[in-house]
């Protein structure tokens, strides 16, 4: 319950921070507008902003810092007396990972709900019936990933410890926001303009979006079959980059994730009693 | 008894494998970038040859943009790793009271401020100072050429480097300048960082890295909702001769002033606490 | 040298932790404090020490007053619970990280430390792989190496072998003889008996002279 508000809180601050910029409007917005504005679509590839991405993923990295120590914990203080009482690890890495689920879609709902409120202050926001297929796959793609990266930085602190771990996830993170630079140059190159307005470009290039793994987070980039969703997204025309092909792919991940912790947890050796300290 | 404390602190800084890995690390990348620019411009007339200024791996208009362009975003976490886990370090073994106990407690977290600030300024300004030095050896000052900027351009792009005029002064006073200015950003970043590691709640190593992000972050929603004509991204300001609008130093120097203050306080108000841990 | 506590009181939370503790204690001389856990003897250590402020009263080491003429005490060696060392290092590491701040001892000193508890100096093994006894070992070689005038030792015997506590006792012995004073906390009744010259027992944070018999 505990967790659960702090959750809440931190979704709810981050939520606001996010949109804040909104307050200057008095429009109309649909909870589409909003939704996708949390996916940061308003940018494309030819004005990718780092600012905005700083921005955008700031959230989504301070809950892999705060969840980032949901499982290691247990590894952590008094972990022998812990684990001497769990006959499955594998089974306990399972259910801790499970107790996960619920605190991503807490977060996300918070901050989204909490965004949406703001908006509400100074803007008329119309609950349209597209955004709740838009909803389920934000919520579908952005909790995968969410999912994964935390989960992530769990395993990767197990074995080495929680700096290490943040270290590298979070790293990995920040150089594929600058990751959109180096993919818009090779764009460039492959189009011989310096001008991306020339969508069929990206359209003749999906590869190069799709290896940017935030790149899955943005909803706009994408296409769906279903056609209010499409009208919707779909910045890029005829590329073929479907939003079930982002949540197939983070789901497929996840599990890879999954795999691979309960590895790392049914091998761990206790050899120090607190991982963080190293001993004491 | 001050001064033996920053001394000490900065031994058991220097001690560490991950410290002096990222000190040289950096002096690799910089070694590294110098021979490939001595490769590159190896038989050249000094009339097309490149400023050497512009052959830092610092510079966004050089070869080594994107690199630069990498380095800046990621600088939020790169500059807390070799100096401000210390003292989560030293609390989470129970070495801090063996410390404390040698010289006093506010010895302690002063001298331990003063340590992760000059550590973090020499891993992150010496390398590149070092760079401008061999540039400055291995190329001729007289070479003029600029890396991505047509000449017709220069004016309008330079205007908007950070302290421009020293710039329009001396180019290589500048780079100086700016790479002493960045080393000092740095150390303050990392004693920031420091400092909120001593609250009770950043019980995870993992936890120091947000408080630094986290003023970052604010900073560029503040920019954004005030609908400020100032530049807040933090990345701007990291890169020599970045030419992004809206770069101010005064705001760049306020930060720092008032990442300081909040800094030393933390500092001052732990130094006077209770040892009970 | 003496250390002199006067009227000392400590609160925490508005819960007494010390309350009007009257000390005189003198060098070459070993203080044993014995108590119920949780009656204040670590408190009263840290208090001394100087690691913990108090709310009033006063600590003299001779003429010189603690927090107000010196923040800390000037040579102090000390053992508390939840306190150990770099996990990354070797005891010898260690130990000549904590003797480089005050520079006043060489690492034939440090070795010479190491080997009086019963470790070996040259151990390749570090800190975070060493057992129980040999982490309390390592921490009194790191309280005793730089010969302190004051040694403060709370529950210094945890976790030791018959023959770890036989040489505690003899360390704690020469360390009398030297000059040192020292306070000795426990709860082992046969430490206290025979290595206290007085007894103190603590309850509640209240001091009062003692005999072993009482606790």
């Amino acid at each position: 319950m505990k967790s659960t508000l702090k959750t809440i809180i931190i979704g709810v601050v981050c939520g606001i921070l996010c949109n804040l910029a909104i307050l200057v409007y008095n429009e109309d917005f649909t909870f589409s507008d909003i939704i996708l504005r949390f996916s940061q679509s308003q940018y494309g590839l030819e004005n990718t902003n780092l600012v905005v991405l700083v921005q955008w993923n700031f959230p989504l990295l301070l809950f892999q810092a705060i969840y980032g120590t949901h499982i290691y914990k247990h590894f952590c203080n008094a972990s022998v007396y812990f684990f001497s009482r769990t006959n499955n690890k594998v089974k306990w890495f399972l259910k801790e990972t499970l107790l996960l689920i619920p605190q991503i879609f807490v977060f996300l709902l918070s901050e989204l709900l909490a965004g949406t409120a703001l908006a509400m202050i100074t803007n008329n926001v119309i609950f349209d019936k597209t955004s709740i297929i838009l909803l389920v796959y934000y919520l579908a793609i952005t909790s995968l990933w969410l999912f994964l990266t935390s989960m992530l930085v769990n395993i990767i602190s197990i074995k080495f410890t929680s700096s290490v771990g943040y270290g590298v996830v979070a790293g990995i993170e920040l150089a594929c926001m600058a990751l959109f630079f180096t993919i818009r140059n090779k764009m460039f190159e492959l189009g011989e303009s310096r001008s991306i307005y020339d969508v069929d470009l990206v359209a003749k290039n999906p590869v190069l979006i799709k290896i940017d793994p935030l790149a899955h987070l943005n909803l706009s980039w994408h296409t769906s079959k279903i056609e209010s969703v499409n009208k919707l997204i779909s910045r890029y025309i005829g590329i073929d980059f479907d939003l079930n092909f982002s949540v197939v792919l983070f789901a497929a991940i996840s599990v890879v994730v999954v795999i691979i912790g309960c590895i790392v947890a049914k091998n761990v050796e206790f050899i120090a009693t607190n991982r963080e300290t190293g001993g004491n | 008894m001050l001064f033996k404390s920053i001394r000490s602190q900065m031994h058991l800084l220097f001690q560490q494998k991950i410290t002096v890995f990222f000190f040289f690390a950096m002096l690799a990348v910089v070694v590294a970038n110098f021979i490939y620019n001595v490769v590159l411009c190896y038989g050249a007339y000094s009339v097309k040859m490149y400023n050497p200024m512009y052959l830092s791996v610092l510079n966004y208009q050089g070869r080594t943009g994107m690199e630069a362009t990498y380095f800046s975003q990621c600088f939020p976490l790169l500059v807390v790793i070799p100096a401000a886990f210390s003292y989560v370090k030293d609390r989470n073994s129970g070495e801090e009271i063996y410390i404390q106990t040698r010289f006093g407690r506010r010895n302690y977290f002063y001298g331990k401020f003063f340590a992760t600030f000059i550590t973090t300024f020499i891993i992150f300004a010496i390398p590149f100072l070092i760079e401008i030095a061999l540039n400055c050896i291995a190329f001729p000052l007289s070479a003029e050429r600029m890396m991505a900027m047509s000449d017709f351009k220069v004016e309008e792009y330079a205007g908007r480097f950070l302290f421009s005029t020293l710039y329009f002064k001396n180019e290589y006073v500048y780079s100086v300048f700016f790479v002493l200015l960045f080393g000092v950003a740095s150390g303050i970043f990392a004693s920031f960082s420091y400092a909120f590691s001593t609250f009770r709640f950043m019980k995870f190593k993992l936890l120091v890295f947000i408080p630094l992000y986290f003023v970052m972050f604010l900073l560029s929603v503040l920019g954004d909702f005030l609908k400020l004509s100032y530049n807040t991204y933090y990345g701007s300001y990291f890169k020599l001769y970045d030419s992004s609008e809206g770069k101010t130093l005064p705001g760049y120097l306020i930060v720092l002033a008032v990442l300081l203050i909040v800094t030393l306080i933390i500092i001052e108000k732990r130094s006077r606490e209770d040892c009970l841990n | 040298m003496k250390l002199i506590a006067k009227d000392v009181c400590k609160s925490i939370r508005k819960k007494t932790i010390l309350s009007n503790i009257n000390l005189e204690l003198e060098s070459g001389t070993v203080y044993g404090f014995v108590g119920r856990n949780g009656s204040g003897k670590t408190m009263l250590f840290r208090a001394l020490s100087g690691l913990m402020k108090i709310d009033s009263g006063s600590i003299f080491l001779d003429d010189k007053e603690l927090h107000k003429d010196m923040p800390f005490l000037p040579s102090m060696g000390i053992i508390l619970e939840n306190a150990g060392l770099y996990p990354e290092y070797t005891g010898m590491k260690n130990l000549k990280l904590l003797a480089n701040i005050n520079k006043k001892i060489t690492d034939e000193q440090i070795a010479d430390a190491i080997t009086r508890v019963g470790l070996d100096p040259k151990d390749k093994r570090t800190f975070r792989k060493y057992s129980l006894g040999m982490k309390q070992r390592i921490v009194i070689a790191q309280a005793i190496m730089e010969k302190p005038d004051v040694i403060f030792l709370d529950e210094p015997t945890n976790g030791l072998d018959e023959d770890g506590i036989e040489d505690v006792r003899n360390i704690i012995t020469e360390e009398k003889e030297r000059g040192a004073l020292i306070l000795l906390a426990s709860h082992n009744k046969e430490d206290i008996r025979l290595l206290a010259d007085k007894v103190f027992y603590i309850s509640n944070g209240v001091l009062k002279e003692g005999i072993i018999d009482e606790s």
